[in-house]
Parts: structure tokens; C-alpha cells; sequence
């Protein structure tokens, strides 16, 4: 015989200001599976639950009602209560009378009533649950970090320190990322390259971490300690095993006209090529949309001049599935083309260039070794104009975001331009200057006083081409309130943080949420800022949104920490929320297999007929195949037809 | 009709098929009803007409069941329903020898059926051999469906609550509906009790909603319901305004592909996310 405790909660006056949480007591515990009701002032505190604890022990209620908020918050606390007191913790249900009822009613009597009504409802429906226990699985403890940028090396270098094998994955030929290709990095000015690179010598030579590079995911199955993740190796047409880097392939390739991705695209390189001097590995990858044997059978000088014999013109993609129990997604971000900005030349003028492109500029591994000369004459620019905002805070053209890291290395760019240039002037042009960092505020001080750069606040109108090769910049300065111009020899644009193209697609793979900006959405915005809406995935760096470095390694060893936590245990608890198919009411439409998304229902003989058959440790209890099945022959432990019709029938 | 013969005759003669199931013309009452042909014998008496109106489909998982090979003679409409039932495991291919037959539409009543005003094909999309025309036609109108689209809702209610209200909960349209084959039905359901047995407005109206949602996205429209109805409830208007939503939102219309999953099974990057706002760029 079913006995319900039912606790009312007051939640301070969040619930008791609007709700008489008395009445609702009063009312309630007369109801014939009612045995003892109550309220408190906060029903989730160590009283509260105290008080769940006695009324088990002392009135011998066998199913338990909390009203208080919504189950999301508390119900584990209070299914701890029970179990702690030996009741199954599956035998507690909850009545939401904050959110659904006092928060959003008007009327204190209305409110009351329908708090009366929730929670009757769940006394309906809590008679009807059954006990369930605990699935336990087995835990891979082996992560994957997806991008191989700064937050995926220190997240993987992280894991592999707890001891736990990690693969990196990149799908570029080198891991390094954004970070590789900048020249200085702001608020202390030291070598990027030269922080970096150790990191990235660490991470290839960390006995737990496997660096797979030119490589991406195609499919994610499963589910936390357990994923299944494809990835597939593009052919790049050289045995890493073999090459030694001597680098002679990229120097005798007579194919030199392949746009140079690690330079912004400034110059041209072979096309077999290591993709920078630093890469980790230094293995070459032939572009075969260049490379001459594979598009026509002719040349082939690369193949005869190695002395490894590394050259393979057979190559062709590769497909393996790996097993990892979490996954780290560090996948990072891309410059936004500024091509849209035609009143900025859309990318007509050859000295009006990115922020990125800068940075390749002022490098010493950049496309002038170091020397900053312009693109159009390789003449050194005497003034140049720093435009922010590119795409940022600019709705109408491209994004509403600030693109956050801009102003930083901008103030960076402009002390980089003093210190190639120390007899040019630079301008910046800004809407505000946002430095929140620590120390940032005190760096863009110093550029503008120590450096004597020119913050011009207001937002660009155009760049204008002249005819003695200057850019006419056609800006306001807000602060006096007029219109300006500056005659530049430059112009870099700094141009906004977007998402990877392909980063929706790479979402829809492992089942993850993002904004309508296409970065990846957090559990939490506040309180769980790491993990995603999937359990065992989570996020670094700026594929979450835009990030400076020290944020994305915060979150690269943020990340790590999670997974250590988690590969800390041998098994998973799953819910026993899952469903199960009654093969005998099953008629083997199959329907419910299509829209599983985990691909947790197959097909089995049952006598001679074709049925349903759901993994329980594939299930994740979404019921979507419950709802599907027209014939009823599925059911959700925890949601079964009786508790929810109980549910439904008990309304007035 | 003599090349159909022909082609039966050649299917018995090579074993291709045990039975047939077809038209046959009662040649005491002359009227035209499904047929199990088990020799080909009998096939003077099949026919292939206007008369022929009833959906043969209904019948295949019982043939099957006894019979290794099962020929069966289909409309346009009968075949769109059979492309349903391949697609949702109900019948194994293998043992089906279909035989598309241009239909030129059927009459129910001495008029026009209703259904073949919006027919988009007068050929089976599934056929092993095909006889006569194949007629594609255009997009379709849902004219019924959008006169009740007109309406406001209260106007609607009432509408549908008068036929509802005559309901006498006699289950035809679920015993010929090919796609209406739960081993238990929900309005059978005892634990919990979904849909109240007894014929009153309000059970009335859950089990006719029930059977048209069940039905959304599935239902290729063969009309069986609706001619079987002895209320003569609109029950095609129901089906066909799901229908309706469903091509709009899809551009599919059920039963066209039988290699095509019913488009509320699966999930596209594709589909328009109305609700959400539409699709990311």
C-alpha cells in the first residue's frame, strides 16, 4: 500500500510570498494516499531533507512529494534523501510550484489553487512509480581532443599528465593552431612561437598523447565513457613513417604557386610543403589539387629527390573508429573575410589587410622574414591605420558580438608597428577600447602614451584608394566632433572572430548545441561554463566563443580536470530511465530506430517476427522512440502510460 | 485488360506466383469485389474498371502469410499504399509480384471518387511489370482541406463535433486501413484507459484524432476510410489536411518513393525549422 510523504517548500518567500504553502498542506493531506504532509522554509536544505528522513522513518511514507522547484535543481537531492534512508530513490517525484506557479501567477488564491493541483497530481502519479536501480557500464578511459590549437594542447597535455592516454586530433598538417601564427602575443610581448613551441615538442613527445594530425571527425556514436568516434585521415601522399623532415621535397618542388595558408595567404609556397618551420611534425603534405604527377602523371621530383622514399602517390583517405570515454571539443575559430566590407576596398585594395595578416607581416618566419614592408611595393609604411570592429558589435554588416581579443592586439599591432617603424605614426580607429584582462588596460595605456599611437574614436566610413598610392581613410572623431581623414600607406583591418565553417556540421555530428552564431553553447552559462547538454562532451577555447590565450588555456585545463574527474571512476552510473520494447506489441515498423540518436535500437528475431530491441547502455531515456511508436510498445522506465495517465486524469 | 490476363497467365505458367489477388465480377450479382485468384482459370471473370475501388493491399499480410509468392493488381493509389507497407517492414518485397495497372479512376457511388481529384499518379511507384498508361499529375490542391482552412476555429470545431458526435465507434475505418496494424490498438488499451470505449462526443473526437495523427505523414490517401465509413464522417479530410502539412513542409507526398522514409522519422539538416527560426547559414 502506497503511503506519500508530501513536503511543500517555501523556498525562502520565492514560493511562500505568492503561494499559501499552509493551504496547500491542508488541502493535501487528507487525499487517501496521503500519510503525512508538511511544509518548510527550504525544503533542500540539511533540515529539510531531515525532515524527509524522519517522516520515512517515523510514519513509514513509502513514495515521497517535494513541491519546491524544478526537478532539474533538486531532485537528486532529494532521491539522496530517500536513499539514504534505504527507500529507492526512484520513488520521489517532484512538483514545480516556483517556476511553473508562484514565479508566473499574478494571483495569490490562483496561485494556491494551482499549486494545490500540481502537486496532487504528482500524489497521482508518485503511487504509480516503480523502484528502479542503477545501470552501471564500464568506462573507456581515453579522451579525444578535437583541434590541436593552444586549448586542445593544454587540455591534452593535461589528461596525459593524469596519466590517461589522449588523442589530439588536427585536421591541418601541424598542431600549433592560431597561436603558431602570431608574431608577439599581448599584454607581455614575448615570442608566440617561443611559448608555443614547447608545449607542442611536449604534447608529440607525452607517452599518452597520440597527435593524429590531417585528420577529422566523421561520426560520433555512443555516449559518455563509452563514445565511438570515425575519424578519417585525408591522403596526403607521404608516409609519416618514413620522412626524416629534411625539407628538400618542398625546396625542389617546381609547383610553387599554392596560396600559403600559415601566412594569411601573402605569399605562395610549394606544393608539397611543411606548413611552417616550427610544425609539429614536421611531416610535408602534398596539396594534390597542385601537385603536377597527381593532377597530370608528369613530374614526380619530389618522389625521385627524397631520401626516405617517402613520397606516395597512392595515398588515399582512411577511415578508423576510435573508443573514448570523453571528448574534448578545441576547435577554435577563424578571421572573418572582410570581403563584405566593400567601403573598406573588400579586399580589392592589396594594403588594406587583416589583423592576421599583420601578424604574418611583423613575423620573422612571415612571408619578408620580419621586415614590415607592404604587400602592393614592399615599401615600408610611414602611417598606417588600425581599424577595429570589422564584422564586431556591427549587425547590419555581419556579426552583434565583440569579437573581444581585437582591441588587445590591436594595441599589440600598433607597438609591433612602433618598434619596426619607430619614425611612423600610427592610428587606431575605435568604438570603445575593451580591456578588462589583467594588465590589458595598463598595455593599451602604453601604446598610447609611450608609443604615441592616435585612438581615433568612431567608426570608419571608407578607404578610399589615391592615385599616389596612399588610402585615404575617411573616419570622425567622436570626441571632438568632427569628421576626419588619414592618408595611409597601410590599413589593417581587424576582422572578427567567427566560428569554423564546418563547425554546425561537427555539432549536428556529436549532438551538441550552438547559437545562432554558430559558436558551441555551454551546459550553463555561469555555473557550467566547460561541459555541453551532452554528458562527456566539452568545450575549450573559441569554438566556444571568442577567447584571448590565457582564457583558452584556463579552459583547456578546465576541461582536462573534467575528464580526469570522470575517468577517476571505473563504471558510469546511467539512469535507469530508459526504455524498454514489449516484443510482443511490437509489429517491427522499425520506426522508432529512425529517430533514436543513438543509435540504440536494433532489430531481432522474436519467434518469426522482425521486432525492436533497445541497448540499454546505448539508451539515454529521451524517448523519442516512445513517442513514435504508435502501437505502444515501447515504454520509458519512470514514464510509464500508468504514471503519466494518472498524471493527466487527476487534472480538473 | 486482355494484355493484364495475358501477363497473369505467364506468371502462373512460370511459377512467378501462387496467387493473384485482383477484381473479380461476380457474374450472378455483377458486382466487383477483391478476389483471390488461385489458378488462372478464373481470370475471365477479373476485371480492371471504374468499379474497382477497394484498396487490395489491406489484404497482403494475411496472403503472404499463407503464400510463398503473391501477385497483386494496383492502382495508382493501392500502389502508393503498398510503397508504404515495404517501407515500414510490413511486407517483404520478395514476396510480392506487383502489377501496375493505368488506372483511369474509379467511381464510388456512380460518381467520381473524391480522391482521385488530387491522384498524383495513375501508375503504381511500385511495380514488378506495368500494364497501360502512366499518368504523373501535378502538385496537388487539397481544395476540401483548405475550404475547412478557411474556417475559424470555432467554426471548424463545429463542424467536426457534428460528425464525431454520429461516430458509432464501429473501427471499419481502422479494419481497412492498410497502415492501422498495432498489435493492440490504443483505443483497445485497457491500462491505462486512452480513448473511452463507449461512443460520446469527447471519446469520439480523441480516437478520430488519434487515428488521423497516427496516420500524418503515412497515409497515401486511398480513401478506404472514408467509403467504409457508414456515418459518412470526412475522414479523408482529416488524413488529407495532415497531408497537406506534410507536403508543404517536405515536398513529399507519402508513398511516391518506396525506398523514402516518411519524412516525420527522420531528421534532415534539410527540413525548415519554422518554430526555431529557420536554418543556420
Amino acid at each position: 500500500m502506497a503511503k506519500v510523504g508530501v513536503f511543500v517548500c517555501h523556498c525562502g518567500v520565492n514560493i511562500a510570498a505568492k503561494v499559501d504553502v499552509k493551504k496547500v498542506v491542508d488541502t493535501l493531506k487528507d487525499m487517501p494516499e496521503v500519510g503525512f504532509a508538511e511544509e518548510y522554509k527550504f525544503m533542500c536544505s540539511s533540515p529539510g531533507q531531515e525532515l524527509i528522513r524522519k517522516a520515512i522513518k517515523d510514519n513509514s511514507i513509502n513514495r515521497v512529494v517535494v513541491a519546491a522547484c524544478s526537478p532539474r535543481m533538486h531532485l537528486p537531492t532529494f532521491q539522496k534523501a530517500l536513499a539514504s534512508e534505504g527507500l529507492n530513490p526512484y520513488l520521489v517525484s517532484m512538483a514545480n510550484i516556483r517556476e511553473q506557479c508562484s514565479w508566473v501567477t499574478d494571483d495569490p488564491d490562483e496561485a494556491t489553487q494551482k499549486a494545490i493541483d500540481l502537486v496532487a497530481r504528482q500524489i497521482k502519479r508518485v503511487v504509480h512509480q516503480d523502484p528502479l536501480d542503477d545501470i552501471y557500464v564500464p568506462m573507456t578511459k581515453t579522451a579525444i581532443v578535437i583541434g590541436g590549437g593552444i586549448a586542445g594542447i593544454q587540455a591534452a597535455l593535461d589528461i596525459a599528465d593524469g596519466n590517461r592516454k589522449v588523442i589530439l586530433l588536427e585536421k591541418s598538417p601541424s598542431i600549433g593552431g592560431r597561436m603558431a601564427q602570431l608574431d608577439e602575443t599581448f599584454p607581455t610581448l614575448d615570442c608566440s612561437q617561443c611559448i608555443l613551441t614547447p608545449k607542442m615538442v611536449e604534447a608529440a613527445q607525452h607517452p599518452n598523447i597520440e597527435i593524429r594530425v590531417n585528420s577529422e571527425v566523421k561520426k560520433v556514436d555512443g555516449y559518455v565513457g563509452n563514445f565511438e568516434v570515425t575519424i578519417e585521415k585525408k591522403a596526403t601522399y607521404v608516409d609519416a613513417q618514413k620522412c626524416i623532415g629534411c625539407g628538400i621535397c618542398q625546396e625542389k618542388c617546381p609547383v610553387k604557386i599554392v596560396p600559403d595558408e600559415f601566412n594569411a595567404g601573402l605569399n605562395t609556397r610549394a606544393a608539397i610543403a611543411i606548413p611552417f618551420p616550427q610544425a609539429v611534425p614536421a611531416i610535408p603534405v602534398i596539396d594534390p589539387e597542385y601537385c603536377r604527377k597527381i593532377k597530370e602523371d608528369k613530374c614526380g621530383v619530389c618522389a625521385k629527390i627524397c631520401p626516405a622514399e617517402a613520397i606516395v602517390f597512392d595515398d588515399a583517405p582512411k577511415q578508423e573508429t576510435v573508443s573514448v570515454g570523453a571528448i574534448i571539443v578545441a576547435t577554435g575559430y577563424k578571421e572573418m573575410d572582410p570581403a563584405v566590407y566593400t567601403e573598406y576596398g573588400g579586399k580589392k585594395y592589396p594594403d588594406v589587410i587583416t589583423g592576421m595578416q599583420f601578424e604574418r607581416l611583423v613575423s620573422s618566419t612571415g612571408p619578408t622574414g620580419g621586415e614590415l614592408k607592404r604587400p602592393s611595393d614592399g615599401v615600408i609604411p610611414k602611417t598606417v591605420v588600425f581599424v577595429q570592429c570589422v564584422g564586431s558589435r556591427d549587425e547590419s554588416k555581419a556579426h552583434a558580438y565583440c569579437s573581444g581579443i581585437c582591441c588587445m592586439y590591436t594595441a599589440k599591432h600598433t607597438m609591433l608597428y612602433k618598434h619596426h617603424v619607430p619614425d611612423g605614426q600610427g592610428y587606431v580607429s575605435y568604438i570603445d577600447v575593451r580591456a578588462p584582462g589583467k594588465t590589458y588596460e595598463e598595455f593599451v595605456r602604453r601604446a598610447i602614451e609611450e608609443e604615441g599611437v592616435r585612438y581615433l574614436r568612431g567608426r570608419v566610413a571608407k578607404i578610399r584608394r589615391l592615385q599616389n598610392g596612399k588610402y585615404r581613410v575617411y573616419t570622425e572623431d567622436t570626441l571632438v566632433g568632427r569628421a576626419v581623414h588619414v592618408d595611409a600607406d597601410m590599413v589593417v583591418l581587424a576582422s572578427a572572430v567567427e566560428p569554423q565553417k564546418d563547425a554546425v556540421d561537427l555539432a549536428q555530428m556529436l549532438g551538441i548545441a550552438y547559437d545562432a552564431d554558430g559558436f558551441y553553447t555551454e551546459a550553463h552559462p555561469k555555473l557550467k561554463p566547460i561541459e555541453t547538454a551532452s554528458a562527456g562532451i566539452f568545450l575549450a577555447g573559441a569554438c566556444q566563443g571568442p577567447k584571448d590565450i590565457p582564457t583558452s588555456v584556463q579552459q583547456g585545463s578546465a576541461a582536462a580536470s573534467k575528464v580526469l574527474a570522470l575517468f577517476a571512476r571505473d563504471t558510469m552510473v546511467k539512469s535507469p530511465q530508459i526504455a524498454t520494447v514489449d516484443p510482443t506489441a511490437c509489429t517491427g515498423c522499425l520506426t522508432c530506430s529512425y529517430v533514436c540518436h543513438y543509435s540504440a535500437i536494433e532489430e531481432k528475431e522474436f519467434g518469426k517476427h522482425r521486432v525492436a530491441e533497445i541497448i540499454p547502455g546505448k539508451c539515454q531515456g529521451c524517448g523519442a522512440c516512445v513517442a513514435t511508436c504508435k502501437g505502444k510498445a515501447i515504454t520509458l522506465a519512470g514514464f510509464s502510460d500508468d504514471e503519466i495517465y494518472e498524471e493527466i486524469v487527476s487534472c480538473k | 485488360m486482355k494484355a493484364m490476363r495475358k501477363k497473369i497467365k505467364e506468371l502462373f505458367a512460370n511459377g512467378d506466383v501462387d496467387v493473384v489477388l485482383g477484381y473479380r465480377e461476380d457474374p450472378a450479382s455483377g458486382e466487383v469485389k477483391a478476389s483471390v485468384f488461385k489458378k488462372d482459370e478464373m481470370l475471365e471473370d477479373m476485371v480492371f474498371d471504374e468499379r474497382c475501388v477497394q484498396n487490395l493491399v489491406n489484404y497482403l499480410p494475411t496472403l503472404v502469410a499463407r503464400y510463398s509468392k503473391v501477385g497483386i493488381v494496383l492502382k495508382g493509389c493501392d500502389g502508393r499504399s503498398l510503397a508504404t507497407q515495404l517501407v515500414e517492414h510490413r511486407i517483404n518485397k520478395n514476396q510480392i509480384v506487383a502489377l501496375g495497372v493505368g488506372c483511369e479512376g474509379v467511381k464510388v457511388g456512380g460518381k467520381d471518387a473524391d480522391k482521385c481529384e488530387d491522384c498524383p499518379t495513375s501508375m503504381s511507384p511500385v511495380t514488378d511489370h506495368e500494364i497501360g498508361d502512366k499518368k504523373q499529375k501535378k502538385d496537388p490542391v487539397f481544395s476540401k482541406v483548405e475550404e475547412i482552412e478557411k474556417m475559424s476555429p470555432a467554426e471548424r470545431w463545429k463542424f467536426f463535433a457534428e460528425y464525431f458526435e454520429r461516430c458509432e465507434r464501429c473501427y471499419a475505418c481502422r479494419q481497412i486501413c492498410p497502415s492501422c496494424y498495432c498489435e493492440i490498438c490504443v483505443a483497445d488499451q485497457q491500462e491505462p484507459k486512452w480513448i473511452e470505449p463507449s461512443a460520446k462526443l469527447s471519446a469520439n473526437t480523441m480516437w478520430h484524432l488519434i487515428r488521423a495523427y497516427h496516420l500524418a505523414g503515412r497515409c497515401a490517401d486511398c480513401g478506404e476510410c472514408e467509403r467504409v465509413c457508414p456515418q459518412e464522417i470526412p475522414m479523408r479530410l482529416m488524413n488529407n489536411a495532415l497531408e497537406k502539412a506534410v507536403h508543404e513542409l517536405f515536398g513529399v507526398r507519402p508513398g511516391m518513393d518506396p525506398e523514402e522514409l516518411p519524412p516525420l522519422v527522420v531528421l534532415s539538416k534539410e527540413d525548415p525549422d519554422t518554430i526555431m527560426g529557420g536554418k543556420h547559414e
